[in-house]
C-alpha cells in the first residue's frame, strides 16, 4: 500500500455544528435558551440533577464573559488539515483489518463530531458502512479532510483566545501510513489500557490465530494543532473529537510470539491496537 | 381524689371574699399562694429585689404541682408562674429557667385551645409565651425561637386588652425580628422591626416609658441596619434618624441608666454621622446621595459633650460611653492625621475594654477596637513595634475570650458569628507576620502560623474531635467509657443542630450545656494527671493546635503549609521538617483581585471553560507559588491547610505546575480543612475495617463510570456494584465496614443548601445531611464524581459539603473533586490511581502521578486537576 491512499464517496453526510461565539454573534444564544450541549466541547460530565453545574448563574457568567470578546484578526483562513479519526496499528507480520458496520444502537455507523476550539464552529460527519481496510507492520490512519480558520479574539479582562472554526467542503477521506508505533514497557494507564495479552509463544505451528472484536461505543479525545500550525502560538489550541464507532477489527497473529492488544489515549482511541509483547524476563 | 368542681367553687368564694362552708385546706393554700406570689411580683416591680421573685417562683411551682386535674384555674397559675419566670430570666438567664418558661407558655396555649370561648387573658398568655421564646432566642440566637416569638407576639396584639399590652407585643415582635436579622441578615426583618416600633412610639395613649423604649430600640435598629447596609430604602439618612430617636428616648425614659445610655448614644451617633462618608439611599431621580465631607465642627462639639458625659457614666454604661468617645476621637484623629487624638482615643478605648464585663463578648469587642486603634497608631504615627505588639495582644486576648465560648455556642452561632471574629483573627496573624519582619528571631513566625491555624474550620475541628483518639495511659478504662458516653450524647446533639438547616435546635441547647458541664469536669480532672492526658484533652476540646503540636506534624520529608488571605493580601507559613521555625511569605492581592481570580477560576475549570484555551486564572498566584516552590525544595510530601475561598482552589495542580518536579521526586500534596484536623486524624488509631467496595454508574448514563468500576474492582479484587445494585444502603454499609470505598457516579452540589449536596445513587441521593447521622470507618473513600469535594463556605471558615460530613463521620482519607469532571478522562485517571496505589505508592503520590499522566494527554487542568486528597495520606 502506498503511504497515502485517498478513498472517494465514503463520507455520507457532513453537517455544521455552530459554536457558541457564532451563535452569540448572530444573536442566537441567550441566558434563557442556552444549553450545556450547545457549548460544551468536552463530552459527558458527572454532574447530577440539581447540581450547581447546571445553574443559571453559571451560564450567565459564561455568556457575559464571551460577550466581552471582540474579533481582532484572522490568524489563518481555511487551511486544509487532515484529521486522523481511526488508527489501525499492526506490528510486523501481523495483518490487521477493520470494517465499519451498521450500528445496533446509534443512528450512524461511524459518526465523528469535530469541535472547534474556543467556541468555534464544528462539524458532524458520518461515514459509510462496510468501509474496510487492512494494514501490516504499520500504523494506518483513516483521516478526514477539514479546513481550519483561526481568529484571534481579545478582551480587556484577560488574555486573548484563538477561536478555531472547522469546516469541510470536500468530504474527502484518505488512508495514510504513519509508520510503526513506539511503545513504552509496560503499557501503563492512563495513556495505555491493556485490552488483552495473547500468549502464542508456546505454539509452534506455521498458521495464525485470529483475534477479533466487534465494538460499539462512544469516546472522545483531543488533537493539538500547534505542531501543524505554529502560527497558532503553542499547544493549547486543539480540536475536540467525539466518535461513535461501530466496527469490527481483527488481527491475524502468527504463532510463536506473544501479543498485546491495547488502546491508547491522546489520539484516536476508537480501535484496539496490536503490538508484539516483549519477552517475559 | 379532690374534685375539680369543688376546688373551683372554693377558689371562687375565696376570691369573692366569702367564707367557705367547710374547711378546704388545699384550696385555701392554693389561693394564699397565688395572692402571696402576686404581692411578691408587685414588690419586685417597685423594688427590683430578685430574691422576692425567686420566692414567688418557688411558691407558684409548689401550688401548681398540687392543683387538681381539670380545674379551670390552672391557666391562671401557669400564666402567673410564667410571668414571674419571664421577670427572673434577665436576672438569672439559665437555660433551665428559659426552657421552663417556654414549656409553661405552651401549656397555657394548649389550655386555651381546649376552651369553648376565648378567655380575657388570651392576649397575656400569648404575650408571656412570646416573651419567653424571645428571651431564649436572644440568648442562643436561635431562629425558630425568634420566628415563633414574633408569631405569638403578633397574636398577642390581636387579643390585647390594653394599649400597653399591644405595645409590648409590638416591641417583642420587633426584637424577635432583630434576632432573626442578626442571624440571617434579611433586610425584611429589619423593615418589619422598624414598622412595629413606629406604631409604638407614635401611639399617644401608651406610657412615655414604653414609647421611650420604642424610640431607643428603633434607634439601635437604624444603627445596626446602617452598619450592615440593610435598611429599607425609605430611610435615607439612618444615622440622623437614629440620633433623633436616641434623643427622644432620653427625653421620655425615667430610669436613669437607660436615660444615660440613650443620651450618650444620641451624641455618639451624631459623631458617627459627622465622620462616616456614607451613602444615602438611592433616589431614582437623583441617583445616590453621598456625603463625603466630614463635618468636623459637629464632631468637635460631640467630642466635648462625650468627654463631659463619660465622667458621670454609671458603671453599667461606662464601657459603652468610653467606646463612643474613643470612636469619635479616633475618627477625628484619622481625618486630621492628629496623633494626640489617636492616643487619647486609644486611652478611652482601653478604659472601655477594662470596664466591660470580664471575659464577655462585649469585652472582646472593645479589645478588637483597641487593637485596631493601636494598629492605626503604628501605621500612621511612627511604626513603633511596641505599639504593634500592643495591637497584637489586644486582638489575641479578644480571640481567647471568643474562643473560650466556642464550645458553648450553638452550631448556628458558630457558623454566623465567626465571620466578624475571623476578620480580626486575620489581622492578628498579619500583625504577627509584620512583627516577624521587625523583630526577627523572636518567635513571631511560630505565633503567626499557630494563630492562622487556630482560626480555621473550628466547627469541623470540634466535631472530628469527638471521634476515636488513642487513650492516654493515665486514665482508667472506666473513666474513658464515661467520657465516651458523654461525647456520644454531645455529638448526637450537634449533628441534630447541624442538620437542622443551620438554624439550631432549641431543645438541644439546655441538654448541651448539661453534657458540656459534665465533660468539662471530667477534662479538668484529667488535665492534672500528666502530659499525655493534657494532650488528649486539648485534642478532645478542639483546642487551637499549639506550636509544638504543629511542629510534630512535620515528619521527615513532609512540609506543612498554612495559607490565608487577609487585608494585606496572600500569606503563607511554611514549616519544613528540617527548619526550627516556619518561613513566612506574603504577596499583595486585593480582595477585588481575589474575587476576580475566583470568578475566572470557576469559569475556566469548567466543561465550558475548556474552550477558552490556555488557563490564565491562576496568574495572580504565580509569585506566591514561586516562593512556595523554592521553600518546598527537597520535600516529597506537603500538607496544605488553606483558608476561606482558598479552600476551593486546586493546590495539588497549582503546586505540580509551579514545582515542575520529575517523576523521581514528585511532590505529593494533601489538603486539610485545618492542621488540627490533620493532627486528630493522625492520632486516631488505625481502622479495623477490611476489603473494598466499588460502585459505578448507578444511574445507567455514565458508560465510562461503569468501565471505571469494573477496572478499579479488578485492581481492588472487589466485584463492582453496577447500575441498580449501587444503592444508598449498599454504599452506606460499605462506608461503615470496608477499608476502601470507591464510587463512580454523578455528583450533585447545591450552593444554596450545601447539606443537600451528594452522590446520585440508584435509589436516590446520598447527601451530606445523610452522612452527618452516620458513624463510618472506611480508611479511604474515593468519590469519583462531579464537585464531590467542593464545599460551600459557611460562616467562619467552615466548608460545608460532602468532605466535612465524611470527615466528621469518621472517614480518615478522601479523594474528591473540586469541579464538574469529564466521564472518560476520570475513568482513566481513577484506574491509573488505584493501580499505582496497589503497586505500593501512597494515596497522594498515586493521585499526583495518575493526574500527570492525564495531563500528558489533555493539557487543560479541567481534565486532570480536579481531584485532591483530603485528610490522611493513606
Amino acid at each position: 500500500m502506498s503511504a497515502t491512499h485517498e478513498i472517494a464517496g465514503t463520507i455520507t453526510a457532513v453537517s455544521p455544528v455552530p459554536g457558541a461565539l457564532a451563535l452569540l454573534e448572530k444573536g442566537g444564544l441567550d441566558y434563557a435558551h442556552v444549553r450545556f450541549d450547545d457549548v460544551a466541547p468536552a463530552g459527558t460530565i458527572r454532574t447530577g440533577p440539581g447540581s450547581q453545574a447546571e445553574d443559571a448563574t453559571r451560564w450567565r457568567d459564561f455568556l457575559d464573559r464571551l460577550r466581552g470578546y471582540q474579533r481582532e484578526s484572522v490568524v489563518m483562513d481555511r487551511e486544509p488539515f487532515w484529521v486522523p479519526i481511526v488508527e489501525l496499528v499492526a506490528p510486523e507480520s501481523v495483518k490487521g483489518s477493520c470494517r465499519t458496520t451498521a450500528s445496533q444502537s446509534k443512528s450512524s455507523s461511524l459518526r465523528l463530531d469535530i469541535a472547534g476550539s474556543a467556541f468555534g464552529n464544528g462539524l458532524r460527519t458520518t461515514l459509510a458502512t462496510d468501509l474496510s481496510f487492512t494494514c501490516e507492520g504499520a500504523t494506518l490512519q483513516l483521516a478526514v479532510q477539514v479546513s481550519i480558520t483561526a481568529s484571534r479574539y481579545a478582551t480587556r479582562r484577560g488574555p486573548a483566545i484563538i477561536r478555531v472554526d472547522v469546516d469541510s467542503a470536500t468530504k474527502q477521506l484518505r488512508l495514510q501510513n504513519v509508520g510503526p508505533e513506539q511503545l513504552p514497557d509496560p503499557l501503563l494507564p492512563p495513556l495505555f489500557e491493556l485490552v488483552q495479552r495473547v500468549d502464542l509463544n508456546a505454539v509452534h505451528d506455521p498458521g495464525t490465530y485470529t483475534w477479533a472484536q466487534r465494538l460499539e461505543r462512544e469516546t472522545n479525545w483531543s488533537l493539538a494543532l500547534g505542531a501543524a500550525f505554529p502560527q497558532l502560538g503553542g499547544s493549547s489550541v486543539s480540536l475536540s473529537l467525539t466518535g461513535v464507532e461501530a466496527t469490527e477489527v481483527a488481527f491475524e497473529l502468527p504463532y510463536g510470539r506473544d501479543y498485546l492488544i491495547y488502546r491508547r489515549s491522546g489520539s484516536s482511541s476508537l480501535l484496539p491496537r496490536c503490538a508484539i509483547a516483549p519477552p517475559v524476563q | 381524689m379532690i374534685g375539680a368542681a369543688a376546688f373551683d367553687e372554693a377558689i371562687q368564694r375565696l376570691a369573692e371574699g366569702q367564707p367557705l362552708d367547710r374547711p378546704f385546706p388545699l384550696a385555701e393554700q392554693a389561693y394564699a399562694a397565688f395572692q402571696r406570689a402576686e404581692k411578691l411580683n408587685a414588690r419586685y416591680d417597685v423594688h427590683g429585689d430578685a430574691a422576692v421573685l425567686t420566692e414567688s417562683v418557688s411558691i407558684l411551682r409548689g401550688a401548681l404541682s398540687k392543683l387538681p386535674d381539670g380545674t379551670r384555674y390552672r391557666l391562671a397559675y401557669v400564666n402567673q408562674l410564667l410571668h414571674a419566670l419571664n421577670k427572673l430570666t434577665p436576672i438569672s438567664p439559665t437555660t433551665q429557667h428559659m426552657d421552663e418558661a417556654v414549656a409553661l407558655g405552651r401549656v397555657s396555649v394548649e389550655i386555651i385551645g381546649k376552651l369553648d370561648k376565648v378567655p380575657r387573658i388570651t392576649g397575656r398568655v400569648y404575650l408571656e409565651l412570646a416573651q419567653a421564646l424571645l428571651a431564649r432566642a436572644e440568648r442562643t440566637g436561635d431562629v425558630p425561637d425568634a420566628t415563633e416569638a414574633e408569631s405569638f407576639a403578633a397574636k398577642s396584639v390581636t387579643f390585647a386588652t390594653s394599649r400597653e399590652d399591644a405595645a409590648s407585643g409590638l416591641v417583642i415582635q420587633a426584637k424577635a425580628a432583630m434576632v432573626r436579622f442578626g442571624r440571617e441578615r434579611n433586610r425584611d426583618d429589619l423593615g418589619r422591626a422598624v414598622f412595629c416600633l413606629k406604631q409604638v412610639y407614635e401611639a399617644q395613649d401608651v406610657s412615655l416609658r414604653v414609647r421611650g423604649e420604642a424610640h431607643l430600640l428603633v434607634a439601635d435598629t437604624f444603627v445596626i441596619g446602617n452598619s450592615r447596609k440593610a435598611l429599607p430604602a425609605e430611610i435615607y439618612d439612618p444615622l440622623a434618624a437614629a440620633a433623633v430617636h436616641y434623643a427622644a428616648a432620653a427625653e421620655l425614659i425615667d430610669e436613669p441608666q437607660q436615660r444615660y445610655y440613650a443620651s450618650v448614644q444620641a451624641v455618639g451617633t451624631r459623631a458617627l454621622r459627622a465622620t462616616e462618608p456614607y451613602h444615602l439611599h438611592e433616589r431614582p431621580a437623583e441617583g445616590y446621595w453621598r456625603i463625603n465631607k466630614a463635618d468636623l465642627h459637629e464632631l468637635d462639639s460631640c467630642i466635648e459633650a462625650l468627654r463631659s458625659m463619660v465622667k458621670d457614666a454609671p458603671a453599667a454604661h461606662r464601657s459603652s460611653s468610653y467606646n463612643e468617645l474613643a470612636r469619635a476621637l479616633r475618627d477625628r484623629g484619622f481625618l486630621r492625621s492628629d496623633a494626640a487624638d489617636a492616643l487619647e482615643a486609644r486611652q478611652a478605648q482601653a478604659i472601655a475594654a477594662n470596664t466591660a464585663d470580664p471575659d464577655s463578648v462585649r469585652e472582646a469587642g472593645m479589645l478588637q477596637n483597641l487593637g485596631l486603634m493601636d494598629w492605626e497608631i503604628w501605621r500612621n504615627h511612627g511604626r513603633d513595634a511596641e505599639v504593634l505588639t500592643a495591637a497584637f495582644q489586644a486582638w489575641d486576648k479578644a480571640d481567647q475570650i471568643v474562643s473560650a465560648g466556642f464550645l458553648d455556642a450553638t452550631v448556628a452561632a458558630k457558623l454566623t458569628d465567626a465571620d466578624d471574629w475571623n476578620r480580626m483573627r486575620m489581622r492578628l496573624v498579619e500583625a504577627a507576620v509584620q512583627l516577624d519582619t521587625e523583630e526577627p528571631g523572636r518567635g513571631w513566625s511560630r505565633i503567626a502560623m499557630e494563630r492562622a491555624e487556630g482560626a480555621r474550620s473550628a466547627l469541623l475541628r470540634s466535631m472530628v474531635a469527638r471521634g476515636t483518639l488513642p487513650a492516654p495511659a493515665e486514665v482508667s478504662p472506666h473513666d474513658l467509657a464515661e467520657e465516651r458516653r458523654l461525647l456520644d450524647a454531645l455529638l448526637e446533639l450537634e449533628r441534630v443542630e447541624f442538620a437542622a438547616d443551620r438554624r439550631g435546635a432549641p431543645a438541644a441547647s439546655s441538654q448541651r450545656q448539661h453534657v458540656l458541664a459534665s465533660l468539662r469536669r471530667v477534662w479538668q480532672e484529667w488535665e492534672r494527671l500528666g502530659p499525655e492526658a493534657r494532650r488528649y484533652v486539648a485534642l478532645r476540646r478542639g483546642d487551637r493546635l499549639s506550636w509544638d503540636g504543629i511542629k510534630r506534624l512535620a515528619a521527615p520529608g513532609r512540609a506543612l503549609v498554612s495559607l490565608w488571605h487577609g487585608r494585606d493580601g496572600l500569606g503563607a507559613a511554611i514549616q519544613r521538617p528540617d527548619s526550627p521555625d516556619p518561613r513566612l511569605i506574603s504577596h499583595s492581592l486585593t480582595r477585588a483581585d481575589l474575587t476576580e481570580m475566583m470568578s475566572n477560576y470557576h469559569l475556566e475549570v469548567d466543561p465550558v471553560g475548556v474552550g477558552f484555551g490556555a488557563e490564565t486564572w491562576h496568574e495572580p498566584l504565580v509569585p506566591l507559588l514561586a516562593d512556595l516552590s523554592e521553600q518546598l525544595s527537597g520535600v516529597t510530601e506537603v500538607v496544605v491547610s488553606p483558608q476561606g475561598q482558598l479552600h476551593l482552589l486546586p493546590w495539588p495542580a497549582l503546586l505540580q505546575r509551579a514545582c515542575d518536579r520529575n517523576a523521581q521526586d514528585r511532590l505529593a500534596v494533601v489538603i486539610e480543612p485545618a492542621l488540627s484536623v490533620f493532627a486528630m486524624l493522625t492520632a486516631r488509631p488505625g481502622s479495623k475495617s477490611a476489603g473494598a467496595q466499588v460502585s459505578g454508574d448507578p444511574t445507567g448514563n455514565l458508560p465510562f463510570a461503569a468501565e471505571e468500576a469494573a477496572q478499579v474492582g479488578a485492581v481492588l479484587h472487589a466485584e463492582p456494584l453496577l447500575g441498580a445494585q449501587a444503592t444508598r444502603g449498599a454504599v452506606l454499609d460499605a462506608l461503615g465496614s470496608a477499608e476502601i470505598v470507591h464510587i463512580a457516579a454523578h455528583g450533585s452540589m447545591s450552593r444554596e443548601n450545601p447539606l443537600e449536596s451528594g452522590l446520585v445513587l440508584a435509589d436516590g441521593s446520598l447527601t451530606a445531611r445523610d452522612l452527618l447521622a452516620q458513624r463510618l470507618s472506611a480508611r479511604l473513600v474515593v468519590l469519583s464524581a462531579c464537585d464531590s469535594g467542593r464545599g460551600t463556605l459557611g460562616g467562619g471558615d467552615e466548608l460545608l459539603g460532602l468532605t466535612d460530613a465524611l470527615l466528621q463521620a469518621g472517614i480518615g482519607s478522601l479523594v474528591v473533586s473540586l469541579w464538574p469532571v469529564p466521564d472518560q478522562a476520570t475513568a482513566a485517571l481513577m484506574t491509573a490511581f488505584h493501580q499505582r496505589r496497589a503497586g505500593g505508592q501512597p494515596t497522594a503520590a498515586a493521585l499526583t502521578d495518575a493526574s500527570l499522566d492525564i495531563a500528558a494527554v489533555h493539557e487543560h487542568s479541567w481534565f486532570w486537576g480536579a481531584f485532591i486528597v483530603v485528610g490522611l495520606n493513606a
